[in-house]
């Protein structure tokens, strides 16, 4: 499988862990303040992700409407993912070739802070079949991307991306509790 | 005729055998309900083979033994298919070493063993080669060859237990009953010719007396050989008394059994019965490969070369369940050291364990996520320049073409521009006033 294993989302494991496969058919771009662009598997600190980015989704037609989700499958520690995935931030209805600013914003942005290890934060594009209201779910905590695509008929993912994030000061080291 | 003597009358045969010094009948080869070629003496079967009789001396082993085959084919088979049938069973196989060696080696290495060995063996024993039975020969050769050389030995010794069959005092009757076995497939000539006399060369009987275990290994592979080889088991059983001092010969042996995987191996036309004896590492000191191969060679139509590897893997099996379960688990050796370290309680010898391994394991997770972090990165990185590197070119060609157009644009104003001066400026005639 020579595609598949050029496909950083494949080997970063978010094609598996969290997503099934798919194409990516519209253009997604993230990028944090200071230019700080998201490329996959690159690295961004805490202190660089504390406020939304610019988000600039592809397509052609206004009328096309996508649901943008951020969220952590590495939570609480990568080697003991317990809670599932974490969700950061969930916003539906942008239009195509616009950003959140034009959706609604369903789970409010929340800055990842990761205690223990290296974990990969998501952003994960759906495009809607029509204009949704989609509840948002109870808690951040143990959210499931594909049960959540299933619910709201979502299908698959259009477009995804993700960035590894640590503590500050780095994951080296020993600490007393793991 | 030494053969015929066994089939029918086990005592006289005895008596056939023991003097086999008068009886080379060269003719007499063909035999239409005849036991097996084992029973001929060698010079009659050397002359039954059709003339090579007078080389046989520097014949090599395996051209003996090969012609062995080959008579047992045309015995049982009429001869036409011997040579197909010979090529596929490869009954008694040589090792290595000892296929190499003439007869005559054979036979000298033989007699040297003959004489302080069958002390105590009766006068029937055959001193020359040429009047002894080619299963004696075998015996001989094989006992030999374990004394001289353990590497091999025990492979011969396994064709030794052909003559086991061929034991001093009942050589005949192993004969018959070799030959009936392969008649009829079901009787028991082996058990018979197992409770040949103790006082064979020591390894043979030895050998003998480890069978069983080994035998039943084999047997799961042979499907045709196990009647016999139960038989033989049997017989083994029955004969443990006499065969308590051969239990000398043990300490010896357990070299013999590894030795004999190398020839095992490498003789691919092995009968299952040899090479499942023989790679039984888990059964040491079992030289029932002996008793096993006998029982093959006995049964020609019963060749099973495949429980050759069957065999072979099963000791490998063994050894790898000897070496520990290492599976690709790597806290198995943490879980050994800390074993080996002294006890000082079990419970927290055994967390401290359990914690190591745990830990261990964490780690390897996460460098593996690590790897896989970084080759995504790279992926990215590459995916991201081949993309900009494209982008580049496009842009690149399209400016150009912008330039290019630009550059017509401005020619063609020029152009303009000077034409519409011309036609401004120009006269062609003067008024006439």
């Amino acid at each position: 499988m020579p595609i598949n294993s050029t496909n950083p989302l494949v080997v970063g494991g978010v094609i598996g862990d969290v997503l099934d496969p798919f194409t990516n058919s519209v253009s997604l771009r993230v990028v944090y303040e200071n230019n700080k662009e998201v490329f996959n598997s690159g690295e961004l600190k805490p202190s660089q992700i504390v406020n939304p980015p610019r988000v600039q989704v592809g397509g052609n037609d206004f009328r096309t409407l996508y649901t943008l989700v951020m969220l952590n499958p590495d939570a609480p520690s990568p080697c003991d993912p317990n809670m599932g995935e974490y969700l950061y931030w969930m916003v539906t209805n942008i239009p195509a070739t616009t950003g959140t600013t034009f959706g609604q914003e369903i789970v409010s942005y929340e800055s990842p802070r990761p205690t223990s290890g290296i974990q990969r934060v998501i952003f994960v594009l759906f495009k809607q079949p029509c204009r949704h209201t989609i509840l948002a779910p109870g808690w951040r905590q143990n959210f499931n991307t594909r049960d959540f695509a299933e619910v709201y008929n979502l299908g698959l993912p259009v477009a995804a991306l993700y960035f590894n994030c640590q503590r500050e000061n780095g994951s080296g080291g020993r600490r007393l509790i793991i | 005729m030494n053969f015929k003597g066994f089939g029918n009358d086990p005592g006289a045969s005895a008596a056939a055998a023991g003097g086999g010094v008068g009886r080379t009948t060269p003719g007499n080869f063909p035999l239409v309900r005849q036991p097996s070629v084992y029973s001929l003496t060698v010079d009659e079967f050397m002359n039954s083979m059709g003339g090579s009789g007078k080389d046989f001396g520097s014949m090599n082993m395996d051209e003996l033994l090969k012609n062995i085959w080959t008579a047992e084919e045309v015995q049982t088979m009429g001869g036409e298919e011997a040579i197909n049938q010979l090529q596929r069973q490869g009954s008694l196989t040589l090792p290595r070493t000892l296929s190499q060696k003439t007869v005559d080696e054979v036979w000298k290495d033989i007699s040297k063993d003959y004489g302080p060995n069958l002390a105590a063996l009766q006068a029937q024993r055959q001193p020359t080669l040429g009047e002894m039975t080619l299963e004696e020969f075998l015996v001989r050769a094989g006992v030999v060859r374990e004394d001289a050389k353990p590497n091999d030995g025990v492979f011969l010794g396994n064709n030794g237990n052909l003559g086991l069959a061929f034991q001093p005092q009942q050589m005949n009757k192993v004969g018959g009953f070799m030959g009936n076995n392969r008649l009829n497939g079901n009787d028991d000539p082996l058990v018979v010719g197992l409770q040949s006399p103790t006082n064979l060369p020591l390894n043979v009987n030895g050998i003998r007396s480890t069978n069983q275990q080994q035998i039943q290994n084999s047997q799961s592979q042979q499907q045709h050989q196990n009647q016999q080889l139960q038989q033989l088991q049997q017989q083994h059983q029955q004969q443990q008394q006499q065969q308590q001092q051969q239990q000398q010969i043990f300490p010896k042996q357990p070299g013999l059994n590894y030795a004999t995987q190398m020839p095992l191996t490498s003789n691919q036309g092995m009968r299952g019965g040899i090479v499942g004896l023989s790679p039984d590492q888990g059964m040491n000191g079992n030289l029932v490969q002996g008793g096993g191969i006998g029982m093959v060679g006995l049964a020609p139509g019963a060749v099973q070369i495949g429980a050759g590897s069957p065999a072979n893997q099963l000791s490998s099996d063994q050894m790898g369940k000897s070496n520990g379960d290492t599976s690709s688990v790597s806290p198995v050796p943490y879980v050994f050291n800390g074993g080996m370290r002294g006890r000082k309680s079990n419970g927290a010898v055994e967390k401290v364990i359990e914690r190591r391994q745990r830990r261990m394991i964490k780690n390897r997770e996460s460098a593996a996520r690590s790897r896989a972090r970084k080759q995504a990165y790279t992926m990215e990185l590459e995916a991201e320049v081949a993309k900009l590197k494209e982008e580049n070119e496009e842009l690149q060609k399209k400016q150009e073409e912008i330039m290019e157009i630009q550059k017509n644009q401005v020619k063609e104003m020029m152009n303009l521009q000077r034409e519409v001066k011309r036609k401004c400026l120009r006269r062609t005639q003067t008024g006439p006033w």
